[in-house]
């Protein structure tokens, strides 16, 4: 069975993806992994072993994504947006399997039942969370998150190539390039809001509960991790798939604080994967680089502009190149029209 | 003014509160003498609450113990984002939203934020100041002049300079190296001049080492020079000599250093000391990440990738490899506790493998019943204030207890150990190559009913643990310390309880007060600490017990040892012709010293044969005669103890009869008396 696995990423986050790549290789040797890229390099920088973990690495170009589609996106979007895309093409190119795990993901011990669980489904999707929390401030932080944001998270998604997983590819691909938008309030959070309709859509969809499986802060309440004696780390009795290093180095870490207790083993991970991201550090790439954060000039772009890309297409109409600075710009209509939102 | 309602959000509460309602809401929370130490420059007149209120939180200052300001504002961004007190925050509203007033996992959690793998000492480029180096053909010299007329060459293998570090390890080797010396064997022992907590690099600059003497400090050398030296002499004047070499620490050492010295010495026996369990891992308590016991699961398993000392696993076992492949060590652990660890945790060949504790603890006769003293339990945390001795779990223990348990709490330990802590009453103690039983006084002195052996890994004998029971006290030992717990659950009066909570458990609920007084009330059985010698009574199968009557009494000349002949005590011998008026012969023997036993602990003396008669052709030379030269004791009635190597004068006598009175039993290492 070829899998293929891929991750979405922008360099900022290239020393997580690597920290993925390592662990994801200790554990499926013969996995081909593969990197969407939604980022350019700042001027100068050229590490050619950036990716040498990865098996092959796309850019927008490869995935023929248009620069005006992409404008409408900020970062957390657009790494979500082009997840579809990349989906069908890897399904298109005969991948049996296609798995995808965020780059902030590390693995642990190997996916061992997913073989097992991709002969009676299509496609695998993991719940943020597998148990009820009890107490009111942990419903608050869990439960209700979910609702808000999507039962299932996103950061692992297992698709097998068959006519229901294209069907799924299809219709997803297709949403996330209608509107990938963390928009709650519309009922919209990027690719994920959209799976909590899969089940209801789709025929074979398998709802992954194993407690070893897509371990992070918003479960970490109910899943109690330990070192076996073998060297072995199980939650909950399952041997440790993977665990999701979420927004580490910000809520990620108050989060895990809260949920791991007095349990030592969550810091454990928490500082390895410290460990692991430090000697994975990208020294070319500045501090919160996104080369589409900014118009040609350098000017970043608003928040508000994104949502005019999105809301008024008569306007884009007029603009090749939306992040262009320079001429009959965007930015130009924006600074005559809308002046309080470019700076 | 109105408290604000639970479940405001924050930001509606920074706007109008008057600092003096914040004062006083905290004000109870607030202890003043944990806040005035911590607060330098606080003067007498300021209030602690007010300054706290005002100040000391914006400065980052804790205003007790229980609560971290640091901490709570990093882990609650939105409170830090309102600017409101902290502890007032948590007071009024964050504890009943289940918020920390401090991180979670007290025990471990510094160990675990600071837990790196230790680095390899740096190479030492020069000798250190004010010790002599030594070259090769100094060391031959020193060595061969130390061997003339020794039953044997022990070179022991440590960490520190054990005649200078107070502690168990340097307690034992010293005991050991007393005992061999007591058998008249010479004890050289090598520490890495740079100490260091993991294997030393094995680089191309040379590799020194302390070298201590028969427990006199002689210089630094490198291990080239010492390897050198030792070549020679085994190759030569003391290649009919008994050798011996017993590796009883590894840190900071060159194992490729250690193993050239085996393969000059070419010992009879190595040994190699499971005192900790350096042989499996760099983290030699086998705490991963430096605060969990790790079982010593395989290299490339999924725990050792996360733990600091995994990724340099691989490396430490191929170089302990290489060294137990290169020396056939007898594998000796102190436990069998230890040697079962050691067996699974490492796949190192070895010539044998046997248990042998350091010392046993000897039952003596109860003392006359007493009355009963009714005070509070007396419970002590002994030695060094460090995450795998269970110090962090003494400290948390006392801060929950808060003041309430129905205990007195002690820390006893060396001056630099104690850890000024609220609530404890510190008490310097500490056991020493020349105070063997310090600790075992400190104790009894403070009259210390429950001894709290906390380790978090197992130990491999717990040398505390027995200093505690020979003064008298019981342990309380948690579940997973080894031959700690063993101990504890084989000793009458010891107790184990499973982890934190069933330990603060059993103080909180007056467990523990009725334990020690049912105790005191029975009255507790007392034991000497006996030590064994360590490497010094290793039998094998030489089928040799470790102590002998025999003093092994001969006379040393310019031209060497003469035997004499025993009949009833009286030993006589024949010597060489000579016209020298100042000859000097030298009377040796097996010795002892009496401080090692507890028994005997005033005996500070070294003691060889107890001579109630010395004749020089048949003239008696009576105590205090001048030809008495030198080590003799001062003559006692009937007898003078010589201190196992005593000078008489002899001139021109050819005929010498002692009377030896039969008052010593000497240690014999059986290793030595059994080597060809």
């Amino acid at each position: 069975m070829s899998i293929v696995c891929f991750t979405s990423l922008t360099l900022g986050y290239l020393p997580r993806a690597r920290v993925l790549a390592e662990t994801l290789r200790a554990a499926h040797p013969h996995w081909s992994l593969w990197a969407v890229l939604v980022d350019h390099p700042p001027p100068g920088y050229a590490n050619r072993a950036a990716f040498a973990g990865f098996d092959r690495v796309l850019d927008m170009d490869d995935l023929s994504i248009e620069r005006r589609w992409l404008f409408r996106h900020d970062l957390v979007e657009a790494c979500t947006a082009v997840k579809g895309t990349m989906l069908r093409h890897l399904l298109a190119l005969g991948a049996e399997t296609v798995v995808y795990l965020d780059p902030d993901i590390a693995v642990f011990h190997p996916l061992a039942s997913l073989g097992e669980r991709l002969q009676s489904a299509s496609v695998l999707l993991t719940p943020h969370q597998t148990e009820p929390d009890v107490d009111a401030a942990t419903i608050a932080d869990n439960e209700r998150a979910s609702l808000r944001y999507g039962t299932y998270n996103l950061g692992f998604l297992a698709v097998r190539n068959d006519a229901t997983g294209n069907a799924f590819a299809d219709w997803w691909a297709a949403r996330l390039h209608e509107a990938c938008f963390d928009a709650p309030e519309a009922g919209l959070f990027t690719d994920q809001k959209y799976c909590d309709a899969v089940p209801g859509l789709f025929d074979r969809v398998g709802i992954v509960r194993d407690p070893g499986w897509n371990v992070a802060s918003w479960n970490l309440s109910q899943r109690r991790i330990r070192f076996g004696t073998d060297g072995g780390i199980a939650v909950n009795g399952s041997p440790l798939a993977f665990y999701h290093f979420t927004k580490h180095g910000g809520a990620g870490d108050i989060m895990t604080e809260r949920y791991a207790g007095e349990a030592h083993e969550p810091h454990e991970l928490w500082r390895w994967y410290c460990r692991r991201l430090a000697a994975h550090a990208e020294p070319g790439i500045p501090a919160g680089w996104w080369h589409f954060s900014s118009f040609s000039d350098g000017t970043k772009i608003p928040p508000a502009a994104r949502l005019l890309a999105r809301n008024r297409p008569d306007v884009m109409a007029q603009f090749d190149d939306p992040f262009a600075a320079q001429g009959d710009s965007l930015l130009r209509w924006l600074r005559q029209n809308a002046p309080e939102m470019p700076p | 003014m109105d408290q604000p309602k639970p479940g405001a959000t924050p930001s509606a509460w920074a706007e109008g509160i008057p600092p003096e309602h914040v004062v006083r809401q905290i004000a109870a929370q607030i202890d003043a003498a944990f806040y005035r130490a911590h607060t330098p420059g606080l003067a007498d007149d300021d209030d602690p609450a007010d300054h706290y209120a005002t100040a000391g939180w914006r400065e980052g200052r804790d205003p007790n113990a229980w609560f971290s300001t640091v901490y709570y504002l990093r882990a609650n961004p939105d409170v830090r984002a309102t600017g409101v007190n902290p502890l007032w925050h948590y007071l009024a509203q964050g504890f009943r939203e289940g918020r920390r007033p401090r991180p979670a996992g007290a025990i471990w959690r510094d160990d675990l934020d600071r837990a790196t793998a230790p680095p390899s000492p740096p190479d030492a480029v020069a000798a250190p100041a004010g010790a002599p180096a030594l070259g090769p053909e100094d060391l031959r010299r020193l060595i061969a002049t130390a061997c003339a007329g020794a039953r044997g060459l022990v070179v022991s293998v440590s960490h520190d300079r054990y005649i200078e570090v107070p502690g168990g390890t340097q307690l034992l080797i010293a005991d050991e190296q007393r005992k061999f010396n007591g058998d008249r064997a010479v004890y050289l022992h090598l520490s890495p001049v740079v100490p260091g907590l993991g294997l030393a690099a094995d680089g191309a600059a040379p590799f020194w080492f302390n070298l201590i003497l028969d427990g006199a400090v002689r210089g630094i050398a490198t291990a080239g020079s010492v390897a050198l030296a030792l070549g020679s002499l085994a190759a030569g004047p003391l290649a009919a000599l008994p050798r011996l070499l017993a590796v009883h620490a590894l840190h900071g050492h060159r194992p490729e250093a250690i193993a050239g010295i085996a393969q000059a010495l070419r010992p009879s026996h190595a040994f190699f000391w499971v005192h900790d369990y350096t042989a499996a891992c760099a983290s030699p308590r086998l705490l991963r990440n430096d605060i969990a016991f790790c079982h010593a699961p395989p290299p490339d398993s999924i725990a050792c990738r996360v733990c600091v000392h995994g990724p340099g696993r691989p490396a430490h076992l191929t170089r302990l490899r290489t060294l137990f492949a290169a020396v056939p060590f007898h594998v000796v652990a102190p436990s069998q506790a230890a040697l079962d660890l050691f067996g699974h945790a490492t796949d190192l060949p070895a010539r044998g493998l046997l248990v042998h504790p350091h010392a046993h603890l000897q039952p003596l006769a109860a003392p006359p019943p007493a009355a009963a003293d009714a005070g509070p339990p007396r419970v002590a945390f002994v030695g060094h204030a460090a995450f795998h001795k269970g110090w962090t779990r003494f400290r948390e223990l006392v801060a929950s207890l808060g003041g309430k348990a129905d205990a007195v709490f002690f820390h006893v330990g060396s001056p630099s150990e104690l850890r000024a802590l609220d609530g404890v009453t510190l008490v310097a103690g500490e056991s020493s190559a020349t105070k063997p039983f310090g600790m075992v006084r400190a104790l009894a002195d403070h009259r210390i009913d429950l001894v709290l052996a906390l380790s978090p890994w197992p130990e491999t004998f717990g040398y505390v643990a027995h200093e505690a029971l020979a003064a008298g006290a019981d342990l309380l030992a948690t579940a997973g310390s080894g031959h700690v717990a063993t101990l504890a659950t084989a000793t009458e009066g010891s107790l184990w309880v499973a982890d934190d909570a069933a330990l603060a458990e059993f103080f909180r609920s007056g467990r523990a007060a009725a334990h020690v007084h049912a105790r005191r009330a029975a009255g507790r059985q007392p034991f000497a600490l006996v030590h064994s010698g360590s490497t010094a009574s290793i039998k094998l199968d030489t089928g040799l017990a470790p102590t002998t009557e025999a003093p092994d009494l001969h006379v040393f000349l310019r031209g060497g040892r003469l035997d004499g002949i025993e009949a009833a005590g009286v030993w006589r011998f024949v010597l060489p012709a000579s016209d020298d008026p100042k000859r000097l012969l030298r009377l040796r023997s097996r010795h002892m010293r009496g401080a090692w036993d507890r028994a005997a602990e005033g005996e500070r003396r070294r003691l060889g044969v107890a001579v109630a008669a010395l004749a020089l052709d048949g003239a008696n030379v009576p105590p205090g005669d001048p030809r008495r030269v030198s080590g003799w004791h001062k003559p006692e009635a009937g007898w003078q103890w010589t201190d196992g190597d005593a000078a008489v004068l002899l001139g021109s006598a050819r005929r010498l009869e002692i009377t030896v009175l039969p008052f010593a039993r000497y240690w014999r290492a059986p290793l030595l008396a059994a080597a060809p």
